[in-house]
């Protein structure tokens, strides 16, 4: 009657069936950072009230989600952030939580551990107080976060640093490794800043050089690499170019679901509708799960295809075709095949028979 | 245990997709899958039926002998008490177990 298997199962059984296994929540865009790579706008949301996400989260159980992420802006600036936890866990919803950790505290992360949260994930820019809160612009922010780490893991919460490299502190990534391993918690990097949610691209001034680009690329645990390439170009009717609104999405901290908080496409309000008629019936949703790799007259038949991790969000906010190429991903591309790399994240390109 | 009600452990988190349950289990990052017979005991487990309850939804809703049928269910809750996913009740909840 049992059987065991892995996340994996359930995230491609969540795409087969198109349903919203994982959903991303901003529950404010209100932060106590000011980050010089904030792909948000504007932090005057202070979000939903918690009667709303306590039906949000009944919504969610109908629908089928099991995995929730709660973030911000800064979710613990919220002062009935852990309520919003709370209400989460007690409809058996997993969750994690992506903070800068600042707020936290031992009783908050002795709650955190009785309510049998997931992961936290806290962001950690550098192992250098001095480059952290100069990419924060708040000083002591270092000290703090480090601090949430050290007492997460003390309590036995899985805990990640989650850093996106940026020229300033791109330098820093052995470092930052030494300290993972000091303190017993994992490290998730990225290597592409994107331009702010409304498309202002003064963002893309922090991204690495091109040399630095390609020194992160060839680490396999900044960038995955797989021995082989991902070829699904013999089948381009099949092949769907991104999960997105097949197994997952993000909610703003208005209410809007969008198909994931980098494609900003939205689906509707759950404010407006419930989210399983927004899920199911969003004439936009569906136009986004309609494309195949076909569709992308640039990708098929280019010549750094295999090398290439495109997102099809930042292609539409940073080139403007959601269709088309997109110039970071390309230039990515370039330093892969220059190095000789595969990507391995196959999630970008999956088959999907039908 | 007939009389008894369950809760679901506050270690689990679950969700049905397609008529089958899913339970991450949160402390040791297991994933499980129950079948469909399972899930259906299972989403039945909400802190308001009790056992004998949720066989006798069982026998009405599977074919089958009843008596085999209650002998399954009451084997079945046996390993989600020994697994610790579920939860008596009646007994405090400061470790596991939420209101359903």
């Amino acid at each position: 009657m049992i059987t065991d298997l892995s996340i994996k199962n359930i995230t491609d059984l969540a795409k087969q069936k198109i349903v919203p296994v994982s959903m991303l929540v901003e529950v404010c865009h209100t932060c106590n950072e000011k980050c010089i790579h904030c792909c948000l706008d504007k932090h005057d949301s202070k979000g939903l009230q918690l009667h709303q996400y306590e039906k949000l989260f009944d919504q969610m159980v109908e629908v089928g989600t099991l995995f929730v992420i709660l973030t911000g802006g800064e979710p613990f600036t919220r002062p009935d952030f852990m309520e919003i936890v709370k209400s989460a866990r007690e409809r058996h919803l997993s969750v994690t939580i992506f903070t800068n950790g600042i707020l936290l505290t031992k009783k908050i992360i002795q709650e955190l551990k009785k309510l049998f949260i997931q992961e936290v994930h806290i962001s950690l820019y550098s192992a250098s107080s001095e480059t952290h809160d100069e990419i924060t612009k708040t000083k002591g922010s270092f000290k703090k976060s480090v601090r949430a780490l050290k007492w997460l893991a003390g309590a036995g919460i899985t805990t990640r640093i989650k850093c996106p490299l940026m020229n300033k502190n791109c330098d820093d990534v052995d470092d930052l490794k030494k300290i993972t391993k000091e303190l017993k918690v994992d490290v998730q990097f990225t290597s592409v800043i994107t331009s702010k949610n409304n498309g202002d691209g003064s963002t893309q001034l922090l991204r690495m050089t091109e040399s630095q680009t390609k020194i992160a690329l060839a680490d396999s645990k900044i960038d995955k690499h797989s021995f082989a390439p991902i070829n699904f170009s013999d089948h381009p009717e099949n092949c769907v170019p991104c999960d997105v609104v097949f197994n997952g999405g993000s909610i703003d901290p208005y209410g809007n679901v969008f198909a994931c908080n980098q494609l900003r496409v939205c689906g509707g309000n759950i404010l407006k509708k419930p989210l399983v008629e927004i899920w199911k019936n969003s004439s936009e949703f569906q136009k986004i799960r309609n494309i195949r790799l076909k569709d992308l007259n640039q990708c098929v038949g280019c010549d750094l295809f295999k090398y290439c991790v495109r997102c099809p969000g930042l292609a539409l906010l940073e080139d403007g075709n959601i269709l088309g190429c997109s110039t970071i991903a390309k230039n990515n591309a370039i330093a892969r095949k220059e190095l000789g790399v595969y990507p391995g994240q196959t999630h970008i390109f999956t088959e999907r028979c039908k | 245990m007939s009389s008894n009600c369950f809760v679901k452990s506050k270690r689990v988190s679950t969700n049905t997709i397609d008529g089958f349950s899913f339970i991450y289990l949160e402390d040791t990052k297991e994933t499980l899958q129950l079948d469909e017979v399972a899930s259906f005991i299972w989403n039945q487990i909400n802190g308001v039926k009790n056992v004998s309850e949720i066989i006798d939804n069982c026998t009405n809703h599977f074919e089958g002998d009843p008596s085999e049928i209650r002998t399954s269910v009451s084997e079945f809750f046996n390993t989600l008490i020994s697994e610790k996913l579920i939860k008596n009740k009646g007994e405090r909840q400061n470790d596991y177990g939420f209101k359903h």
